[in-house]
């Protein structure tokens, strides 16, 4: 692409939004965004969207938005989550951006959504103090953290394999990594692991998906095994359960936590979406609430309409994350969910709308390996 | 207890005559609720209780076979099916109800559906099946000499039970299955679907009124798909043939309960697909609204795809959303559920996005999401079943549908087409894929009564064939 004086500009604002974003999320510990704050930079951050991605505002123009129209994060047009698989949404083109791939969709690999992340210091920014203060919290020592999910590198289109990688860079002690490769999860090397840390008492942090640690659950039942893992330890489950695998997540930690030796509260679900870069957490094991950082705000939609609903009731979720500077801030998914003043019930994905997600490439592993 | 081993809408048992629980004291019930909230039971029979009323349909299969003239049967099944599609009838008034409440349907789009399936429901279109099937009515009662082979005689009767699993939501079709299975003299254990569970025990009802040994050949319950109750595996072993209507799991589920002697004969998911050749009249994208808005796109007689030869398809699909917006005018449409609101935003999202660059597609539908037309210049065959919702797709040649449909032979039950040019031609591909009707578009949704569905006969494989060669 030619750099005309526009493009330069257009590159120069972005990049000071995105340093800028990175600095506040960086500099975060906790604490609440105003609703003023959120509105300014979201209406900045849609000004420049608006600006850069042809489709995005072809979209927006369609529907009668414009960046002189948007007085706050509720009148941004969201994407549907169906846009992914048609139109790359990106703002600029930069060396070292990412690709994500969403998991596939019942029509198959072709039908899978994308997602370029342009300002891969801004991800990694958006997902690290989160991780602190949801995860860790206020655990003193960095643990040693196991990933069940093949490294970014192997994968190569996963957003939750880069986002592990990176928690691992960023947090675990020496000897963190992944216990996953192409072929599978490596349960002795896991388990191992394990051991040496409940010998040593070096907390763990165990990080993959629902699916895999089910089958994790299943194999410790198998064998017998049992472990007693050291206070400050957490298990962290992604995806939920998806891809109609009848899998329950609450039993399924029932059974497990005992197996480790933790109790619910070091069990934290993580939800995320390839069409997301900010994460959202719930401690517990009983479909928990989740909270995220304030640069990510979702509101709850009536599915005919997609008017606002009261807190309280059940509707499409519409999320707002500045983190996606690089694509569009505003995504509109196909899962049910509510809010409260606990925070957000993620209630699955709506029934009509065909599987897919994380757990489904890791069940397809998974059903590899057993069959293998 | 005295009622039909069936379904109770909002807790009140059916006040009928029909077969009686055995055992019902201690009965416990599957539940679910229809689209507009009502409640519906059904009884969870144990082994025993499947059994015993196995035995009661059976027993009165066989008494009705020597009480009853093939005519006497016809005459009332054809009376009791005709009265759920009477709107000066209490029954049909109740049948209108029914559909309303069970799918969420305007009463205008229930009395069309019912008054759409009751033209295969009178003497003479039964009569025309059967007429157009094996020839010759008596043969479903007596030996009949065989015209073809001197010296033969021939009777044809089905097994004294059928078990019939309906896993659609198609309105009508169990109704039209206990028919067919009363004229082959058979008893009829049926599991209806469970959007529409009601029609078919109204039709028993109704029967009972007329005639209750007839009415007693019809046990019919309902279950939720994922359950496999002790019914399921009962009526599978006790039947002579099995019948299934619905996808893939279903016929999964039902070959692991069923003995491997016992015959199943399956009715799969398939799609109706229309075709505008290239000098069809400007009037055809109207009809095409209206095969689509039939029976609430329910049926796979109601076309999901429409492939245009020769003409621009966005704009071809501005007359084909004229059409839904008049049809929705016509006939309300239902609600949207939740699930396919999201899916239907979803489907429109992708076709609006796909053109998004080239303006190569058009999104037309109201906001409420009752209808939607997705017009995509190129060809493609995506779609998805949804409510009133069809997509349209540009097409060079009728050569070039061929190669893109080849994937889906065996799986497309009807064309629906306007234009002559090429018409030939489309009707040979149609026969290579096993299509089972191909006709004029504003047709699709009304097939006449001997249809051969799913290209298949309908009558014929409820039959077990007898040939007598005496001593000449």
């Amino acid at each position: 692409m030619s750099m005309t004086p526009r493009n330069a500009d257009l590159r120069t604002r972005l990049t000071a939004i995105t340093t800028d974003l990175a600095e506040q999320f960086q500099a975060w510990r906790g604490e609440a965004w105003s609703d003023a704050r959120f509105d300014e930079l979201a209406c900045r951050v849609f000004a420049l969207q608006f600006e850069a991605s042809a489709p995005y505002r072809k979209y927006c123009v369609s529907r009668g938005a414009d960046p002189g129209r948007i007085t706050g994060w509720r009148d941004i047009p969201p994407v549907p989550t169906a846009a992914f698989r048609r139109v790359d949404f990106r703002t600029a083109h930069n060396a070292g951006e990412l690709l994500f791939l969403t998991s596939g969709t019942t029509r198959g690999l072709d039908a899978r959504g994308r997602h370029i992340i342009p300002f891969a210091e801004l991800y990694r920014a958006s997902l690290r103090e989160p991780f602190r203060y949801f995860v860790l919290r206020e655990r003193n020592t960095d643990p040693l953290l196991l990933s069940l999910v093949p490294p970014f590198a192997m994968s190569g289109d996963s957003s939750l394999g880069w986002m592990l990688d990176d928690l691992i860079d960023g947090f675990g002690m020496p000897g963190s990594r992944s216990v996953a490769d192409e072929s599978g999860i490596d349960w002795q090397l896991l388990e191992s692991a394990c051991r040496s840390a409940e010998q040593e008492e070096i907390p763990v942090c165990l990080m993959g998906t629902t699916v895999a640690f089910s089958g994790w659950t299943n194999r410790l039942q198998r064998e017998g095994t049992r472990f007693s893992l050291p206070s400050g330890s957490v298990l962290m489950d992604t995806g939920g359960v998806k891809g109609g695998s009848g899998l329950n997540r609450t039993r399924m930690l029932s059974s497990l936590l005992p197996l480790l030796g933790l109790d619910s509260a070091q069990a934290v679900n993580e939800f995320g979406m390839t069409e997301l870069l900010s994460q959202m957490y719930g401690c517990g094991i009983e479909n928990p609430p989740l909270a995220g950082p304030p640069w990510l705000r979702t509101q709850v939609l009536d599915p005919v309409s997609l008017e606002p609903r009261p807190d309280g009731s059940e509707g499409i979720l519409c999320h707002f994350d500045l983190a996606n500077v690089g694509s569009v801030i505003g995504v509109l998914t196909e899962d049910r969910g509510r809010i409260s003043s606990e925070g957000l019930t993620w209630l699955g994905r709506s029934p009509g709308a065909p599987p897919r997600g994380c757990s489904l490439a890791t069940a397809e592993l998974l059903a590899v390996q057993e069959n293998g | 207890m005295w009622h039909l081993p069936g379904l109770e809408l909002d807790g009140t048992p059916p006040e009928t005559a029909g077969i009686p629980i055995p055992d019902s004291s201690d009965l416990d019930w599957h539940e679910t609720s229809t689209a507009s909230g009502h409640q519906v039971r059904a009884p969870r029979l144990s082994d025993r209780q499947a059994s015993l009323v196995a035995e009661s349909v059976r027993g009165a299969a066989l008494d009705a076979r020597s009480a009853r003239t093939h005519f006497e049967v016809l005459h009332a099944i054809s009376s009791a099916a005709l009265r759920l599609s009477d709107p000066f009838d209490n029954m049909g008034r109740e049948a209108e109800l029914l559909l309303s409440s069970e799918l969420g349907w305007s009463s205008e789009a229930a009395r069309e559906a019912l008054a759409g399936m009751s033209r295969e429901w009178t003497e003479h279109a039964l009569s025309a099946l059967v007429e157009s099937e094996i020839g010759n009515s008596s043969l479903l009662e007596q030996f009949v000499p065989d015209p073809t082979r001197s010296g033969r005689l021939r009777m044809a009767v089905g097994p004294p039970l059928v078990f019939q699993v309906h896993a659609g939501n198609v309105p009508g079709v169990p109704v039209t299955g206990a028919i067919l299975a009363l004229l082959a003299r058979s008893g009829v254990l049926a599991k209806t679907g469970a959007e529409e569970p009601g029609l078919l025990p109204l039709f028993a009802r109704a029967l009972g009124e007329i005639d209750p040994l007839l009415a007693a050949c019809v046990a019919v319950t309902w279950w939720p798909g994922e359950d496999s109750p002790a019914a399921f595996a009962r009526w599978g072993k006790e039947a002579g043939k099995v019948f299934v209507y619905g996808g893939d799991s279903t016929v999964r589920a039902v070959r692991r309960q069923i003995p491997p002697e016992v015959e199943l004969i399956v009715y799969g998911p398939r799609v109706g697909l229309a075709v505008f050749l290239p000098d069809a009249p400007v009037d055809a994208a109207a009809l095409l609204a209206r095969d689509v808005c039939a029976y609430e796109q329910r049926g796979c007689v109601s076309p999901r795809i429409a492939f245009v030869i020769g003409a621009d398809p966005l704009v071809l699909s501005d007359r084909v959303a004229a059409g839904m917006e008049a049809e929705a005018a016509r006939v309300t449409p239902p609600a949207v559920s939740e699930a396919e609101a999201v899916a239907l935003r979803s489907a429109r999202a992708e076709c609006e996005f796909a053109g998004l660059e080239d303006g190569s597609t058009r999104v037309s539908g109201p906001s409420d999401l009752s209808w939607t037309v997705l017009a995509h210049r190129d060809s493609g065959v995506d779609s998805v079943a949804l409510p009133r919702a069809v997509w349209v797709y540009g097409i060079s040649s009728i050569e070039s549908l061929e190669t893109l449909l080849g994937p889906f032979e065996g799986r497309i039950q009807s064309i629906g087409y306007a234009g002559r040019k090429g018409e030939d031609d489309l009707a040979r591909l149609a026969a290579r894929l096993g299509v089972s009707r191909i006709c004029a578009l504003g047709d699709m949704a009304w097939p006449p009564p001997d249809w051969r569905h799913e290209g298949r006969h309908r009558l014929l494989p409820l039959l077990r064939w007898t040939d007598w060669e005496p001593r000449p």
